[in-house]
């Protein structure tokens, strides 16, 4: 039996509760859920007893970062990627790229996926993903993807092989000795017979324990539909993760889907931004109001926040919120440049996202997730958000270190 | 904890006020030193000119002239509300020579006077004097008699750490300590290094404060007791030992060389981790200091510190050498 076992505990059409059963370790994450964005195996900002305040369970790790060294260090090290990135009570899912950007990296071929690192290109083969996974033992996987980045001219024949050749890497990564669960990719771009062949094909092999689209390679426009053709494909009772549904609307989009993991880069994202997240989902978000839609993130460059010494949010478990830190602070955190500014946002929006994801559980079982959705979107401003820093000039109070001279001062 | 003064200008006096101090407004509530934003504003601003009536300067806003007075430095430092606080002193390069430096130590006298008379805070916050007189015995004691009379909580050492001979440096550190009150403490300000912080104390100096540890760290060098590591260098690409055996810090508890060598220089996670450590270092290094003084076994800890710390005798530094002599301890005897 597979370490790794789906539970489905409610279905309507294609919306899904569910729990992940991690066997070996005795561990039970709800789904949906988010898997939590990592960077060489750390939350970007957060070491080890950071984290362990925040209510992560899993975290992502990328291949990609850790190629750059021609004979990874992180291969050689004998007692595996838990320790290595010092993340020993969680669960770790190991694919080979980035999730939160498909950065643009030389093509692929029939044997890599190429990755772009600090050091140049490194390529991904079977051999090296297989040589990698028997050293992480990580707690799940997923297999080399052809993905063809969205806006590229993308003929069929291209597509076509890029269906062949994910499924020839995850059939001979299958014969590895590793015994960690592998998610199977399924790709096909925009084209959809390629899409469900992908998916049909990827269901064929048994011992896959789930699946994995990558939205990256869809313009945004048709990436719903391009799912959409894909997920019929796919059995009920094994779980799916999608790369690029980070935001709140996307990830609420893609839960209506059947996706049921998702990646929480959103929350590293909004954090290199300066800002807060602030938005609330059903029933602890209030309704919409008459006059302007209110912002889901909260810019912490904004001068307005210099003198305001409330905390983030006063009803967030974080440790940033519980300390409490005034946004007055953080604000002059950033404002000074200091690494603690990013770090306290961090924990803040790692922990909301989390949140995000336990409200929507709770909506799927109180049934009103269509329409707390649609209250959702109805109340909030969609568009991006901007970093807060641009335009910013620091703020120095220069009248703080000295008085004005009068002019005809005589000294 | 130290705070530049400097730094006052952000988050500014008036948020600062409002909060009722950096204690608060950190969240911090251990102790706090603040300095008097002299030295920065020396160091980092154009056409600062030093006056009877305080430092003048151009705003950098606007360019219009600013001046930073004793009563205006103390002010702000009240507002920040820190624990200790320090003199503004009229501060001079430790490479100044000539009629300038007794100048300076006079009129840093009448600006302690003046930081006195404009402390609000007595009660609750220790304003420390600063024995200037640069690199000149004569001026140093003259500076002591006067600053002793006043007899404030604590007394600095400053005006060093310029980048003058280490040999005049520990010198005039020695006589600073033969002469200061032994009941009151010493505090030797932008020391330093860890050979440093172990000849000084060595010399009867009570406190320090230096970025070094936490620059260093965010730069990937980690101290040791062993000496300094550079992280970044790929030797250590493969090495999966704690970058300080025996040390108990959480980066040392729980993460490799390897792993620090990874990230070092490239995230905010590298900062972090040889930052927690060289801290953690500086921490045990005073303590075990602490230690083998109360056991009566401050010499033999010196001598075993140089040897882990330089390995061989030739690297020693000769003015630590020199300087431990003066106290009875020789590095160099078998």
């Amino acid at each position: 039996m597979s370490q790794l076992q789906f539970e489905l505990t409610t279905i309507d059409k294609a919306l899904r509760r569910g729990s992940l059963h991690f066997t070996n370790k005795n561990k039970i994450i709800q789904t949906p859920a988010c898997i939590s964005y990592t960077v060489r195996g750390s939350v970007p900002h957060l070491i080890a007893d950071n984290l362990k305040s925040l209510p992560v369970s899993m975290v992502h790790v990328a291949l990609e970062h850790f190629v750059e060294q021609k004979e990874p260090s992180s291969f050689k090290y004998p007692h595996g990627l838990h320790r290595y990135i010092n993340l020993p009570e969680h669960l770790i899912f190991c694919d080979v790229r980035d999730p939160s950007k498909l950065a643009p990296a030389s093509a692929n071929t029939e044997k890599y996926v190429a990755v772009d690192t600090h050091g140049g290109v490194r390529r991904v083969t079977a051999d090296l993903w297989k040589q990698a996974i028997e050293a992480y033992k990580p707690d799940w996987c997923a297999t080399p993807a052809d993905v063809v980045k969205a806006g590229e001219e993308i003929k069929t024949k291209r597509i076509k092989k890029s269906v062949d050749r994910t499924l020839r890497w995850l059939d001979d990564c299958l014969t590895s000795s590793s015994t960690a669960p592998v998610f199977a990719p399924v790709v096909g771009f925009d084209n959809q017979e390629e899409r469900v062949r992908s998916a049909e094909e990827a269901a064929k092999r048994e011992q896959v324990s789930g699946f994995v689209l990558n939205g990256f390679e869809l313009n945004k426009d048709v990436r719903m539909e391009c799912f959409k053709a894909s997920i019929e494909q796919l059995p009920d009772n094994k779980p799916r993760l999608a790369y690029g549904l980070s935001t709140p609307e996307s990830i609420l989009q893609g839960v209506a889907q059947g996706i049921d993991l998702f990646d929480d880069s959103y929350a590293f994202k909004m954090t290199e931004r300066g800002r807060a997240i602030t938005f609330k989902f059903g029933k602890s978000m209030s309704k919409a109001e008459e006059g302007e839609k209110p912002e889901k993130t909260l810019n912490l460059w904004d001068t307005r926040l210099a003198q305001n010494f409330d905390p983030i949010d006063s009803s967030c478990g974080c440790y940033t919120c519980t300390t409490p830190h005034t946004k007055a602070y953080i604000h002059h955190l950033l404002n000074a440049h200091e690494m603690l500014g990013p770090l306290l946002i961090m924990m803040h929006n790692v922990y909301q996202i989390e949140r995000f994801m336990g409200t929507i559980r709770k909506s799927i079982e109180n049934k009103s997730f269509e329409k707390d959705s649609e209250a959702f979107m109805t109340k909030y401003n969609h568009e991006k958000e901007a970093s807060g820093m641009d335009g910013h000039e620091d703020e120095i109070d220069f009248e703080s270190l000295g008085s004005p001279i009068k002019k005809n001062r005589i000294l | 904890m130290e705070i530049k003064s400097f730094s006052g200008l952000k988050p500014g006096q008036e948020t600062l006020d409002l909060v009722n101090g950096a204690h608060k407004f950190q969240k911090w509530n251990r102790n706090l030193l603040t300095d008097s934003g002299g030295f920065q504003m020396v160091s980092l601003l154009k056409l600062a000119k030093i006056t009877e009536e305080g430092v003048q300067f151009a705003s950098p806003h606007d360019g219009s002239l600013m001046m930073l007075t004793p009563e205006h430095s103390i002010s702000l430092q009240n507002s920040i509300g820190a624990d200790i606080l320090m003199q503004l002193d009229d501060v001079i390069s430790s490479l100044t020579t000539g009629p300038r430096v007794e100048e300076a130590m006079w009129r840093s006298i009448r600006w302690l006077d003046r930081c006195i008379a404009a402390h609000k805070n007595q009660d609750r916050q220790n304003l420390f004097a600063i024995i200037q007189g640069g690199l000149n015995k004569d001026l140093r004691r003259q500076c002591i008699e006067e600053m002793v009379k006043r007899d404030t909580p604590g007394y600095a050492v400053g005006g060093l750490s310029g980048g003058e001979e280490k040999d005049v440096f520990w010198q005039i550190v020695s006589l600073c300590t033969d002469l200061l009150p032994k009941t009151k403490p010493i505090y030797c300000m932008g020391v330093g290094y860890a050979e440093d912080l172990v000849v000084c104390v060595a010399l009867g100096v009570d406190m320090f404060d230096c970025v070094y540890p936490t620059r260093t760290a965010r730069f990937g060098n980690a101290l040791t007791m062993n000496g300094i590591l550079s992280l970044k260098s790929g030797k250590f690409a493969n090495d999966f030992g704690p970058i300080e055996e025996g040390c108990d810090c959480p980066t040392c508890t729980n993460y490799s060389r390897s792993y620090v060598h990874l990230v070092a220089t490239k995230d905010t996670v590298g900062c972090h981790l040889v930052s927690v450590h060289n801290v953690a270092f500086q921490l045990r290094l005073m303590r075990k200091m602490r230690e083998a003084i109360i056991r009566d076994e401050f010499p033999s800890f010196i001598i075993n510190f140089f040897a882990s710390y330089f390995g061989d005798k030739s690297r020693y530094p000769g003015w630590a050498v020199n300087a431990l002599k003066t106290v009875g301890v020789d590095l160099m005897a078998s």
